[in-house]
């Protein structure tokens, strides 16, 4: 069989490709990467998320920043808007989501010992849930939150999410 | 049209990361003599090398997003603020703690207790003298934090830094010092990673030529 070339999404970017091809986030802690696919055109797309939200107020004032991929709610936006101009439907759109992790427990106490503050990869799978569904694009599989990083695959030939770990776990979405 | 913003990564220049290099070199010094105290053995140094890098070119300089190291991780409190990141590879972490506490490792993907907590002491123990040779010299007082231990890939360990730092800016400055010992069966790899609101403060106080006062990125 042919072995198909992955394309690296790095942090804070956002790629896509059309099938055959395999779109690779390696090493995801508390950020969350979001696949988004149109199993017709099997066109998918992933994006590597690092922070929730862009400012509301500088986003009202048009200020943007240098590089929108990393906020979940300007990335989303773009990335639907990409796999619509190159031909997805918008009601076709499905999406997977893995990440999320909390990779320093002792920073984050143990939630039965009182209230604590959410930690950083729930804020960011909570903003990644609140934009999906603003966006219209349903939620069709996740693997978020635990302690352990995460290396994802999207296969643009079926839209299967890959997940790895370290300890060499594998499960599909 | 409104003037662009100029971060103070825009302003840094070869003099600024010169004067950082030298400060952390001193800092380090002091780290390595520390933990050849601890362990009984010399502990050799490379020359601190700064990087200007964007945030996703960190993982990289860190020895790969996918590579599976120990990171132990210490926040940078005090008149500055930062984040301190050790990592040592997989054997090296092995060789280590079987020095530190005379028992093997158990599991190629566990760490135990006592191992975990062994190598949070080395890095409270690096923190320590490199924080305080650092704030000697710069006279700024700086405390390390709890150090904070993961065992997993070393994208995933710098990710939380990375988001912190995100907030701010698209770039950062990486300190990274190699360090050996036992011929090179122990290499460990520390890194600071300044605030970047904390960058000015550290340049101010190693007197070297001024920042322009700018708007925030």
């Amino acid at each position: 069989m042919m072995q198909t070339p992955a394309i690296k999404v790095r942090i804070a970017e956002c790629k896509i490709a059309r099938a055959p091809a395999l779109l690779k986030s390696y090493g995801l802690g508390s950020c969350v990467g979001v696949a988004l696919y149109d199993p017709q055109t099997r066109i998918g797309g992933l994006a590597h998320i690092l922070l929730p939200a862009w400012s509301k107020a500088k986003k009202r004032a048009g200020d943007l920043p240098r590089n929108p991929m990393k906020y979940a709610d300007l990335a989303l936006e773009r990335l639907q808007e990409h796999l619509i101009e190159e031909g997805c439907a918008q009601e076709r759109l499905e999406a997977k989501i893995a990440g999320g992790a909390n990779m320093f427990s002792s920073l984050f106490p143990n939630p039965s010992q009182g209230p604590v503050k959410p930690t950083i990869g729930d804020r960011n799978v909570r903003a990644v849930k609140e934009n999906l569904k603003r966006l219209g694009i349903p939620l069709r599989g996740e693997d978020v939150g635990g302690e352990e990083g995460r290396t994802l695959e999207l296969d643009t030939s079926t839209g299967a999410l890959r997940i790895t770990t370290s300890r060499g776990l594998s499960r599909v979405l | 049209m409104a003037k662009p913003k100029l971060s103070i990564m825009d302003q840094l220049r070869d003099v600024h990361l010169d004067a950082l290099q030298e400060i952390c070199n001193i800092g380090m010094g002091h780290a390595a003599t520390a933990l050849s105290q601890m362990i009984g053995k010399t502990v050799n140094l490379n020359v601190p090398k700064v990087t200007l890098a964007g945030l996703d070119q960190v993982p990289d300089i860190i020895g790969g997003a996918e590579q599976v190291v120990v990171g132990i991780y210490l926040q940078v409190w005090g008149d500055f603020r930062g984040n301190l990141l050790l990592i040592f590879p997989r054997d090296s972490a092995q060789n280590l703690n079987a020095l530190l506490t005379g028992q093997p490792a158990t599991s190629e993907l566990i760490l135990s207790e006592i191992h975990a907590s062994a190598l949070k002491e080395v890095a409270n123990i690096l923190a320590g003298a490199y924080l305080g040779a650092m704030g000697n010299l710069l006279g700024l007082s700086l405390l390390p934090s709890v150090p904070s231990l993961a065992f997993d890939m070393a994208g995933a360990i710098v990710d939380y830094i990375l988001i912190e730092l995100g907030q701010e800016s698209d770039l950062t400055l990486v300190v990274e010092t190699q360090f050996f010992g036992m011929g090179s069966t122990i290499r460990g790899h520390f890194f600071l990673l300044p605030d970047p609101n904390s960058l000015k403060l550290i340049l101010e106080a190693s007197r070297v030529e001024p920042l322009i006062r700018s708007g925030r990125d």
